[in-house]
C-alpha cells in the first residue's frame, strides 16, 4: 500500500524548509538557515543549564520548529510549546526526536491560553517584533509566571533618534528599517526594561545578541540591534496602571 | 490625512512645532513617525492613568491598516509636540463612515 502524498513528504526531512539546524539524535541533523554553531551560541546566551531546568515547568512561546523546546526538554525541563502555526518541521521533530514535549497550536493572547496554567521558565524568542500588541505580550508573560519565574525575551530593538533613553515603540509599517513586513514592531531597549518592571518583573538584564559580536556593549547605547532580556517575576503581582480613583485614594 | 480643524485653536499637527523641551529634544523625529511613547516616568503627564502617547502618524496608520480610508485626524495642540485628538473621521472598506469625537 502506498503512502498518501502528504505523509510521504513528511517522512523526508530534506523536503522540509528548516529555520534551525536540529540534531534529532537519531543520526539526522536538519539543514536550517541557522547553523548549529550559531544556535549553540544563542542557546548558551540563554543561560539555561540542566541544573537550572531540571524538573521545571517551561513554556516556549512561538516555538517554530521546536529547536529550543527540544533542547530544554533534553536538559530535563517539562516543556510546553505553543505557536499560532503548526509547521511541518515541528511535526517532524515531534515525530522523530526521542525526547518529547507538549505542543498546542494556540495564540499567546487567546483566552484559552490561561488553561495552560503558570510556568517556572518562559521563553519568548523572536516573537515581540511580530506582534501588534507588545505591551499585552509582556503583561501576559506576567500572568503566566509563577512567583520567582524566569523569563527570557529575544527581540529586535530600535532606540528612536532624539528619544534615546525613552520608552518608545516604533511601528515600521513603511518598512523604513527592514524589508521584512512581518516584523514591524520595534520597541526601544528602555521600553523593554521599564515595561517588564511595570508588569511585575525584577532583576532585569539586557544583553546584546551574541551574533552581533559586540560583547560588553549595552543595547541602550546603540541605535538598533537584537537583544536578550532576562527577568525574574516578583513575589507579588503589580498593577501596570494606576487608575484615577486609585491615585485619589 | 491629518488636517487642521475648524477653530483657530486647532492646527495641523505638522505645523505645530512650538518648543523643544530638553526631555523630548527633537532632531530627525517627525510627527509622521509611527510611534507610541510610554510615559512611565511621568515626563509628559502627572496622570499615572494616562501613560500612552501615540504620534498622529501612528493614529492615522492604525486606521488605514485595517482598511479604513479618507482618514482625517483633527487635533488641537497643547504645546511642545503635544496635542489632543478632538475628532477622527474615516470611511471603512465597505463604505461605512466612522466618526470618533473626543471631549
Amino acid at each position: 500500500m502506498s503512502l498518501p502524498l502528504r505523509l510521504l513528504y513528511m517522512s523526508d526531512h530534506k523536503a522540509i524548509r528548516w529555520f534551525h539546524s536540529i540534531n534529532l539524535g537519531n543520526g539526522v541533523i536538519t539543514h536550517g538557515v541557522k547553523s548549529t554553531e550559531v544556535l549553540k551560541a544563542e542557546f548558551d546566551a540563554l543561560g539555561l543549564t540542566a541544573e537550572f531546568l531540571q524538573g521545571r515547568r517551561l513554556l516556549d512561546i512561538g516555538c517554530g520548529d521546536g529547536f529550543f523546546s527540544l533542547q530544554c526538554a533534553r536538559l530535563g525541563a517539562d516543556v510546553t510549546a505553543i505557536d499560532g502555526v503548526s509547521r511541518d518541521s515541528l511535526k517532524y521533530v515531534r515525530d522523530h526526536a526521542e525526547t518529547k514535549f507538549t505542543f498546542y497550536c494556540i495564540d499567546f493572547l487567546s483566552p484559552s491560553f490561561f488553561e495552560l496554567g503558570r510556568f517556572d521558565v518562559i521563553l519568548h524568542l523572536g516573537v515581540l517584533y511580530h506582534t501588534m500588541y507588545p505591551f499585552e505580550h509582556l503583561l501576559r508573560l506576567a500572568s503566566a509566571s509563577r512567583a520567582g519565574a524566569t523569563v527570557v525575551i529575544e527581540t529586535e530593538f530600535y532606540n528612536l533618534a532624539s528619544f534615546e533613553g525613552a520608552a518608545t515603540v516604533f511601528y515600521d509599517y513603511t518598512q523604513k528599517l527592514s524589508p521584512d513586513a512581518s516584523s514591524p514592531v520595534l520597541p526601544s531597549a528602555t521600553w523593554i526594561k521599564t515595561t517588564l518592571e511595570r508588569v511585575g518583573f525584577d532583576e532585569i538584564t539586557l544583553l546584546l545578541h551574541p551574533a552581533l559580536g559586540q560583547p560588553g556593549v549595552q543595547p541602550d547605547s546603540l541605535n538598533r540591534g537584537r537583544l536578550f532580556a532576562r527577568a525574574k517575576y516578583g513575589e507579588k503581582p503589580r498593577s501596570p496602571f494606576l487608575y484615577a480613583f486609585e491615585q485619589m485614594a | 490625512m491629518i488636517q487642521a480643524g475648524p477653530s483657530p485653536a486647532v492646527c495641523r499637527t505638522d505645523c505645530a512645532d512650538t518648543r523643544s523641551p530638553a526631555k523630548l529634544k527633537r532632531s530627525s523625529w517627525s510627527w509622521d513617525e509611527l510611534t507610541l511613547i510610554f510615559d512611565y516616568d511621568e515626563k509628559l503627564s502627572a496622570d499615572l492613568a494616562s501613560l500612552v502617547f501615540p504620534s498622529t502618524g501612528w493614529t492615522e496608520r492604525a486606521l488605514t491598516r485595517p482598511s479604513f480610508h479618507n482618514v482625517t485626524v483633527l487635533h488641537r495642540t497643547t504645546g511642545s509636540h503635544r496635542g489632543a485628538v478632538t475628532d477622527v473621521r474615516a470611511i471603512s472598506a465597505i463604505g461605512a463612515s466612522l466618526r470618533l469625537l473626543f471631549p
